[in-house]
């Protein structure tokens, strides 16, 4: 209990730069046609989280927000339609198709994120209760 | 370590495994010809770069233009090219098609030059060792060595524009290096630069499409079956009482040729000639049967052959001319539609191609990929269409083997020739190699098992030491390229005539007219004579069935060339109408005249009863084009009737005659009669022959035409066609057929419309219209289905069958017209056409550009082709939707 109150303003003051930075370097690797490069953007986001839990949170939504944002920009949906019904079977499967790409891509930040965190404490050397 | 340094170790193990794990298994492709799911669907790449329609505006400085070009897309994405080189609106073309099909342009190759299995896999091997073995990828390599060395100006003038539209087409790859079509991704491979081998590929692939076939095979398996089932004598007669004997000039009847001037077939002399087959001449026909039937067999491991066995010799091609005298404007109008199996993205690629120095101005339909050599169009002074005529440019052969590496050929033992060896790409697998051997006649279709063991199948016994090998007008070198863009650029007849010559292959009706006021047809194409001497008595001959190579029998002694083909001008009638059917009357070369191939006539028949008319308008020639009348249904439907009334029908029967009574015969998608006519003549045809194809052991295929079973209907209904073999103790007639078939329809009506009620089972609840998507894979790239009115035997020709097996399952009519085009030369503004599924083969795309619904509705848009300057479109075009600037380097 000690441990969290001491970790809560540290935490408090960095989830918002976890998940900024997931969601800008998210976006970023939306340019290099590499999808992968997604985890990296987790790990990094991860790194500015004091626990595994809050980094893979924001992280996970800062990436699935940068995917979300890059969803609604293309404005692909007459594409996302097709490819839902390629895939899923039946007419105007786009939105689902969407939301299934956008939540897979929060769960690989968020993956990434719990790494980059993880990785922060064994770095740092504190250990911050679950 | 510390312990808890392990245990967060292990804290983080646990989501860089999980991240691993679902990043490997987003990253491994779901089968051999399917991405992998991250690949395809994540952001930043697959389908988020698919390109989803034309930039506003384009501006290229390159050294392959020598002088400026520009193209405006209009308000369908048509491109209007101006130019004052060829070679550079060439470029220009190959930029735009890339553009918009890369994908159909990538496939076709592959089709052509037997490389689909690279991408497809080995499914599609059979395919490609099939297209290997009939050299077109080899004979397209040869018309390329010869238009680069050739002496003739010409062939070095569309060798360079050939090559100046390949410059295009990997211009636009190059530039837009991450904009692959959908399909691309769904398939997950990418496109290999375009070369001139690809564009020839495809026009030969294009020339294959009509001529290539099976049916001489098929006939002689049919007549073994006839022979065994009826013996030798009776066999014979009733084989050539249904598909007629070519070599006495006897055709189906109810045929109007193309080409007034030959004379009139006298339909009581149609079909029904009989020769005697001798003992020994059996003997020789059951052996050649059983073994192609194993070659068919084996064929049909590929799947395009299989769809041509199977599905066999539909067309629908129209074109029509109309001279002054009988249009409104004294001028005269032309039209054309040329039909294909329906496909997106359509084969057929629309422009509009200006050469601003060379007072070139032309609009017309070209394969995208085939380099930019239109297939038909207009300019300011001529116009053609074309429809295919049956003129027989294929022969089979087959031969006894004489040791290794030798065949018998006119009783010697004679080597192959040189044979081609192919390595062909298998996705997932090992290349497979394949050696084509070839007699003097051409490629050997008769060893394709050993390239593929689990594919094609050995002869069977007694053929197993037989080679059979095939000969085909198009295995040299063609010269339609050339003959294509000088007839764009003619400027009368004798222009066009004289570009015409090099136009042996595919056989044409091409209809013609001008602004001097001329109309013209010739029937192009060329045939072989063949040494018909010494044939067994039971051989049809004139290349109908295959030939004894090792006997010497059916060699190519002379060819029928344009001099010598049946041709018209300005005829007296005012018109002259291509529709698939006959060439020519009695009157012209009759031992060639009975070709098999030739369309029932029905299309023909109606547009020369519509054309006979006077004051046509261009309205006129658009009515026609979406005429529905079914001249079947007026042929048969008095006999349906007359049976009809005499028998006891109970109340949906009734109202299914009340309304046959009082139907116009139009194919009307709102109507009723149309549904019930339709199911009652499909049943008819399974009726009376159905029974016999069974007991004979033939499958589908090499039916009776409908003709013919009106004229057995009306002239000897008690033929043995109509007996039911399944009630051996009764002998029915035409009468009692008709009877048992309409029965059968309004039962089967009732079923599948779930109503008694005949006024429900309106004819565009089981005719519709899709067009599928070229792979045959992506129905949800495919557009329809949607209600259609017309049939395939109508002008408007949509083909589909509404019984499987009994029942009425009715599938989308996937054939009809590829394209519409009507030109007044009275008001050359007034020139218009539509192209289903329109210039993009891109599916993000989508309306207004697909033109689906012009075309459906029977609508067109303009050409703007009176539009001959870039300011000129400009002022004209509602609206402009993209802009393409080419300037030379340094201009």
């Amino acid at each position: 209990m000690t441990d969290m109150k001491k970790a809560t303003p540290t935490a408090a003051g960095r989830w918002w730069l976890s998940m900024l930075i997931s969601f800008l370097l998210a976006y970023a690797v939306t340019f290099i046609s590499v999808w992968q490069w997604v985890l990296a953007a987790g790990v990094m986001g991860g790194l500015f989280s004091a626990t595994m839990i809050r980094g893979a949170l924001f992280t996970a939504f800062g990436v699935a927000l940068a995917w979300l944002l890059y969803v609604v920009v293309q404005d692909a949906w007459v594409l996302l339609d097709q490819v839902g019904d390629i895939i899923l079977g039946g007419k105007g499967q786009g939105g689902l198709l969407a939301a299934a790409v956008v939540a897979l891509g929060g769960v690989l930040g968020g993956l990434g994120g719990a790494v980059g965190s993880g990785l922060r404490q064994l770095a740092g050397g504190g250990f911050q209760k679950e | 370590m510390a312990r808890w340094k392990i245990k967060k170790l292990l804290w983080v193990c646990g989501p860089l495994l999980l991240a691993a794990g679902l990043a490997t298994g987003l990253s491994v492709p779901l089968d051999t010809s399917m991405p992998a799911l991250g690949k395809l669907l994540f952001p930043g790449s697959g389908i988020w770069t698919v390109p989803d329609g034309y930039p506003d505006t384009e501006s290229w400085n390159i050294g392959a233009v020598e002088e400026p070009v520009t193209v405006f897309r209009d308000d369908w994405g048509v491109p209007h090219i101006y130019g004052r080189r060829s070679e550079d609106i060439a470029f220009a073309m190959g930029y735009v098609q890339a553009q918009d099909r890369l994908f159909f342009m990538d496939l076709a190759r592959r089709f052509a030059r037997g490389q689909l299995a690279e991408v497809i896999g080995p499914g599609a091997l059979a395919d490609d060792v099939v297209s290997k073995t009939k050299l077109l990828e080899h004979y397209a390599q040869k018309t390329i060595d010869h238009l680069r060395t050739s002496a003739d100006a010409a062939d070095r003038d569309y060798y360079r524009y050939v090559q100046s539209y390949v410059k295009g087409v990997n211009f636009f790859v190059e530039t837009h290096p991450n904009q692959l079509p959908l399909e691309f991704h769904l398939l997950d491979y990418t496109f290999r630069p375009w070369t001139d081998l690809d564009c020839m590929a495809i026009a030969y692939f294009m020339l294959e499409g009509g001529p290539w076939g099976y049916w001489d095979l098929d006939r002689l398996v049919a007549m073994d079956a006839f022979i065994k089932h009826f013996g030798p004598n009776e066999g014979t007669e009733r084989f050539q009482e249904l598909f007629g004997a070519p070599g006495e000039g006897r055709v189906l009847p109810g045929q109007v040729p193309v080409h007034p001037g030959y004379g009139r077939f006298d339909d009581a002399k149609a079909f029904g000639h009989a020769r005697k087959a001798a003992g020994s001449d059996i003997r020789t026909i059951v052996a050649l049967a059983d073994g192609l039937k194993g070659l068919l067999t084996g064929i049909e491991a590929a799947a395009r052959e299989s769809r041509r066995l199977n599905d066999p010799g539909f067309t629908g091609s129209n074109s029509w001319v109309v001279h002054g005298r009988r249009t409104r404007s004294g001028h005269p109008l032309a039209c054309s539609d040329s039909h294909e199996p329906w496909s997106l993205p359509n084969i057929y690629y629309e422009t509009h191609a200006v050469n601003t120095a060379a007072d070139h101005n032309f609009y017309g339909y070209y394969v995208a990929g085939g380099a930019a050599t239109p297939v038909d169009g207009h300019n300011r002074h001529i116009t053609w269409g074309m429809t295919v005529c049956h003129w027989d440019q294929i022969d089979w052969y087959y031969y006894d083997t004489a040791g290794q590496g030798n065949y018998l050929y006119k009783g010697r033992a004679v080597p192959f020739e040189a044979p081609i060896t192919v390595t062909i790409p298998v996705r997932g697998r090992d290349p497979v190699t394949h050696t084509i051997q070839r007699t003097v006649h051409g490629p050997v279709f008769s060893g394709l098992d050993k390239a593929l063991p689990k594919a094609f199948r050995p002869l069977p016994e007694p053929f197993s030491h037989k080679i059979i090998a095939a000969r085909w007008l198009s295995h040299k070198v063609v010269d339609l390229g050339p003959a294509l863009l000088g007839m764009s650029r003619a400027r009368n007849l004798d222009e066009f005539s004289a570009a015409m010559r090099g136009f042996e292959a595919p056989p044409n009706h091409v209809t013609y007219a001008d602004a001097q006021g001329n109309i013209a047809a010739w029937s192009m194409g060329g045939f072989p004579v063949r040494d018909d001497r010494n044939l067994p008595a039971w051989h049809l001959g004139n290349g109908a069935m295959p030939y004894n190579g090792s006997a010497g029998e059916g060699e190519w002694v002379d060819m029928v060339t344009m001099d010598d083909l049946p041709s018209s001008l300005n005829p007296d009638q005012g018109f002259l109408v291509g529709a698939n059917q006959m060439a020519a009357g009695p009157d012209y070369l009759k031992r060639h005249v009975g070709q098999f191939r030739h369309r029932e006539g029905y299309r023909a028949r109606r547009l020369n009863d519509l054309l006979a008319e006077k004051n046509l308008t261009v309205d006129d020639m658009a009515r026609i084009h979406s005429d529905v009348t079914s001249l079947r249904a007026e042929d048969f439907t008095p006999h349906l009737l007359a049976a009809m009334a005499g028998m006891a029908m109970n109340p949906p029967e009734q109202a299914a005659y009340d309304l046959l009574s009082r139907w116009d015969f139009t194919m009307d998608k709102d109507l009723s009669a149309p549904s019930i006519f339709w199911t009652w003549i499909e049943f008819m045809a399974e009726n009376t022959f159905g029974d016999q194809w069974k007991a004979m052991g033939l499958g589908d295929r090499l039916l009776p035409q409908h003709p013919i079973l009106e004229k057995l209907i009306r002239t000897d209904p008690a033929s043995v066609w109509f007996d039911d073999l399944t009630t051996p103790d009764v002998t029915e007639d035409a009468g009692n057929i008709m009877k048992t078939s309409i029965r059968q329809a309004v039962a089967a009506l009732s079923d599948y419309f779930k109503t008694d009620d005949p006024s429900q089972w309106r004819w565009g609840r089981v005719h519709q219209l899709e067009f599928f998507h070229m792979t045959g894979e992506l129905d949800a790239l495919n557009y329809g289905p949607v209600p259609y009115s017309g049939a395939s035997n109508t002008i408007t020709a949509p083909h589909n069958k509404l019984l499987v097996d009994g029942k009425l399952a009715p599938a989308a009519a996937r054939r009809g017209a590829h394209h519409r085009m009507i030109v007044d030369f009275g008001n050359p503004e007034n020139s218009r056409s539509v192209l289903p599924g329109g210039v993009s083969g891109l599916s993000t795309l989508g309306a207004p550009f697909d033109q689906f619904d012009l075309f459906v509705n029977g609508e067109y848009h303009s050409e703007y082709f009176t539009a001959d300057t870039p300011e000129k479109f400009l002022e004209q075009c509602r609206s402009v939707t993209s802009r393409i600037d080419f300037s030379p380097t340094g201009g």
